[in-house]
């Protein structure tokens, strides 16, 4: 209940590393966690695997989603979220490379809140964290948590 | 009672005289009509002549008293027999009678010279009459046909007496006892019989005249009958009028018929004043004919009916006497109808041989021997002969000599009876030859007639087409060879083309699985590519942030000359897959309005990185058919390179619109930017070319490649024209609305 936690799910290590360096550039000091793939992802989400015993009802106050993913793709994750009635409400951003057509409406479709384009200029890229961070984090309000 | 022979005799002597005088002027009256009654009168005159000898006996001499007289009785009732016979119409020889006469009358001399015997010679006359007499009878009762009967049967009991008489006397004869020598000294009984002779002699006399009486009569009768029934009934109408002034007399039933006049209407005109003639002259004529030559015949003369309607008669005439008044009877045959028909068959006939002048053919006949008999002036004008040379001509002579032989079997044909139709040269007057088709058949009445055209022409004609024909066969028989060869050729290349077809189809489905290939590899490019250039972005820009007191200028320029390339590079792959998307997306069109479009991009871009002073002139409503998507990749490249290239103008000014040029629609958008070179235009839209330098101007080359490719696809042309300096115009056209 404590802090606001950013759920990352990149597998570029670079990638990791620039958008957290663009987050502490821009001041958004929340808890990253990372998760390297989907598996990873929904582990956390839902406590098990890696994350075993972590307390579910913690959940993230913003998922930043990457589509290509090994083991399981983006899209799926999502899927699972948003099924997960723990975290159906839950802000999720895509954040990935692709601008295709097919990716925006299936992310949309299932359920993603925003879709964003990782550009290649890191200032650019920068500054898309930045937004991101102000608008997710500190101006929407996300959905009350429920605890069923 | 004493009877005196003498005074008997004496008495019937002139009781004969009377008898023998009305005969006589029966003879008169009647020999014109009964020329054969002389004989009836000399009969009763040797009657009485015998009778006067016997009177005068011994006065004269005994031959002549006995002999003769007797003779005379006989040859007399002989006489009388023989009339009979022509009065009744049978007339037969007498040869029997004159040999028993001859007899007689020996025998009469035999007993009067050589063996005096009165009872013989009384026997002997009655003999004679009985057989005369007998034969008299016999004749008037029995032989004469039945309706004549009731005519002769007076005459005919008076000779039965005569032979019951003359059988009484010859009975008497034989049975009287005494001999009788001297005719006159005889007995009451010969008295008596001589008495009743002069009595039968008075009766003949009588019912001959009766008899002719009733004859003339019963001739009378037949011949008014005849006469009346010829004239009653005669479909001629008959008319008898006195010559002198015309007096109608008599007419009978077709002459009321004919003219219409009533008996009532008749009764004492004349033919005069009912105008019966049309001319007076005509009667006049008759008239004089008549007193000429006793009769007019078949002459023709018009005559007027009741109706004065004219009618034309043939008229005959014959003069007759009645109660000595000359007359004339008339007869009249109407042959109104008969002229009219002959009119109308003349007519007719002028009509028919009109007609025949008039056609166009040749017509003629001929007898069988082939002589003509006529000809149509057609057909003389074909041969070239005149009317009168051609009906001494044969049909054999149009024939060519050498055909002749089948001329004359056709001659032959036609005479049984056949209709024939043919064709066969005819030979001119001039000895030319034409060609002509005939039908010939024979008529009603034997001759041959004959129908026939000139057909050289057409036979030429007919030649004509029929070698055209061939002709035409042959080029036919040439083109469909022709034909079939190229029939064949077009078999293969079809073959070639299906085997193509089917290539192009094999080929068409790789390409399809090519494109899903390159969709996905494009896809696949849009992200791993990306990702790495990120990172070297990334951290170089960290390098040189983290890092800055550490690098001297080189190292911080290098670095920024390796996030330029990197950045170059994201560009390159952005726009190589908007090349590469403009050719696989679906092209679907739609009303797209330019000038909205645009507007929407000029305002993104001004957003993005804003030109100082810029003025963006937009023509409105400017609404083209074209696909959204590719169409608003073409418009954001031009408006990008606008853009681009004012970048370094002081007072940009970018404008959209349309006009015409050369007749056609085209768009624009044009800058007054930095222009280019004109020589270099050739390579505007090749792909990665560049007419300016990197460092001036960023690019890659791609876009102008890309928009040739949008406008190529929705079939339009796009060309620029500029001058360094002055700025570009992009052109280009796009397929109208409907088209």
């Amino acid at each position: 209940m404590s802090e606001k936690i950013i759920l990352l799910v990149e597998d570029n290590p670079d990638d990791v590393e620039l958008t957290l360096r663009a987050f502490k550039q821009n001041n958004i000091s929340n808890k990253v966690v990372v998760a390297r793939d989907g598996v990873e992802a929904l582990d956390y989400l839902n406590g098990i695997g890696m994350h075993e015993g972590r307390d579910v009802k913690d959940v993230p106050v913003l998922i930043l989603l990457d589509l290509k993913l090994p083991r399981i793709n983006g899209l799926e994750v999502l899927k699972k979220i948003r099924s997960n009635e723990m975290t159906r409400l839950l802000p999720v951003v895509i954040l990935t490379s692709s601008i295709e057509k097919n990716d925006l409406i299936n992310c949309y479709e299932t359920g993603a809140n925003s879709y964003v384009r990782k550009p290649v200029d890191f200032k650019e890229f920068s500054d898309a964290i930045k937004s991101l961070g102000l608008y997710w984090l500190i101006m929407n309000n996300p959905a009350p948590v429920r605890i069923s | 009672m004493i009877l005196d022979m003498r005074t008997i005799v004496f008495s019937t002597v002139l009781t004969d005289l009377v008898c023998l005088l009305v005969i006589v002027l029966l003879w008169r009256q009647s020999r014109k009509l009964f020329t054969d009654i002389t004989l009836l009168a000399l009969d009763f005159a040797l009657q009485t002549l015998a009778l006067i000898l016997i009177i005068l006996r011994g006065s004269i001499p005994d031959w002549a008293s006995m002999v003769l007289s007797n003779a005379l009785v006989l040859v007399g009732v002989l006489l009388g027999y023989m009339w009979l016979l022509r009065f009744v119409g049978q007339k037969s020889v007498q040869i029997h009678n004159y040999i028993y006469l001859t007899l007689a009358v020996s025998v009469q001399y035999y007993f009067t010279f050589v063996q005096p015997d009165l009872a013989a010679r009384g026997i002997n006359t009655s003999v004679g009459l009985l057989f005369l007499c007998f034969q008299c009878a016999w004749l008037l009762l029995y032989k004469v046909p039945a309706p004549i009967r009731p005519l002769t049967r007076g005459v005919g009991i008076t000779f039965v007496l005569y032979c019951l008489l003359s059988i009484i006397r010859i009975a008497e004869f034989f049975t009287s006892a005494h001999m009788k020598t001297d005719f006159f000294q005889t007995s009451t009984f010969d008295a008596l019989v001589m008495l009743v002779y002069q009595i039968l002699f008075i009766v003949a006399t009588y019912s001959l005249v009766l008899m002719i009486n009733k004859r003339l009569h019963m001739d009378i009768s037949i011949q008014e009958e005849k006469f009346s029934k010829a004239f009653r009934s005669s479909p001629y109408a008959f008319i008898l009028t006195r010559l002198s002034d015309g007096k109608i007399l008599e007419v009978n039933d077709s002459f009321i018929n004919i003219t219409g006049y009533q008996y009532a209407d008749l009764k004492g005109n004349t033919s005069i004043n009912l105008h019966l003639w049309d001319k007076e002259e005509d009667r006049e004529f008759v008239v004089d004919e008549l007193s000429r030559s006793g009769k007019v015949l078949n002459r023709e003369f018009q005559f007027r009916k009741k109706s004065g309607e004219k009618l034309t008669g043939l008229y005959t005439a014959e003069m007759i006497t009645i109660n000595d008044e000359p007359c004339i009877l008339s007869s009249i045959n109407d042959i109104t109808a008969r002229k009219q028909a002959e009119e109308a068959q003349s007519a007719g006939e002028r009509q028919i041989r009109q007609l025949i002048e008039q056609i166009p053919d040749g017509f003629f006949t001929l007898r069988p021997d082939g002589q003509f008999i006529m000809a149509n002036s057609r057909l003389c004008d074909m041969l070239g002969y005149t009317r009168e040379e051609i009906q001494r001509i044969n049909i054999l002579d149009t024939y060519p000599p050498e055909l002749r032989e089948a001329g004359k079997q056709r001659l032959a044909a036609l005479r049984t009876g056949d209709a024939l139709y043919f064709e066969r040269p005819m030979l001119r007057k001039d000895g030319s030859v034409f060609l002509i088709e005939a039908s010939a058949a024979v008529s009603a009445d034997g001759s041959l007639q004959s129908i026939i055209k000139d057909i050289t022409k057409r036979k030429q004609e007919e030649e004509k087409v029929s070698s055209l024909n061939i002709e035409l066969e042959t080029r036919v028989a040439e083109r469909t060879h022709e034909l079939r060869n190229s029939q064949m050729a077009l078999l293969n290349l079809v073959d070639d083309l299906n085997q193509s077809a089917e290539k192009i189809d094999s080929i068409n489905q790789s390409l399809k699985a090519t494109n899903k290939e390159l969709i996905a590899f494009s896809y696949s490019v849009s992200h791993d590519l990306r990702a790495p250039l990120r990172s070297i972005d990334g951290f170089s820009h960290i390098l040189l942030e983290d890092y800055e007191d550490k690098l001297d200028d080189e190292g911080k320029i290098y670095l920024e000359r390796i996030r330029r390339a990197t950045q170059h590079m994201g560009q390159l792959i952005d726009d190589m897959l908007n090349l590469s998307r403009v050719t696989q997306f679906e092209f679907h069109l739609d009303d797209v309005d330019l000038s909205v479009m645009v507007r929407n991009i000029a305002d993104v871009n001004q957003q993005r990185s804003p030109l100082a002073n810029l003025v963006v002139d937009i023509q409105e409503d400017i609404i083209v058919r074209a696909d959204q998507r590719l169409i608003n990749i073409a418009m954001t490249n031009l408006l990008d390179n606008a853009f681009k290239f004012t970048g370094k103008t002081k007072h940009p000014r970018i404008a959209f619109g349309a006009a015409i040029r050369d007749g056609e629609r085209v768009y624009f958008i044009r800058d007054n930017g930095v222009g280019f070179d004109m020589a270099y235009a050739n390579k505007l839209f090749g792909a990665f070319q560049r007419l300016h330098r990197t460092e001036e101007f960023p690019g890659t080359g791609i876009g102008l490649a890309t928009v040739k490719r949008v406008i190529d696809r929705h079939g339009g042309k796009i060309w620029a024209e500029a001058e360094p300096g002055k700025g570009a115009t992009f052109y280009f056209t796009l397929p109208e609305r409907n088209s």
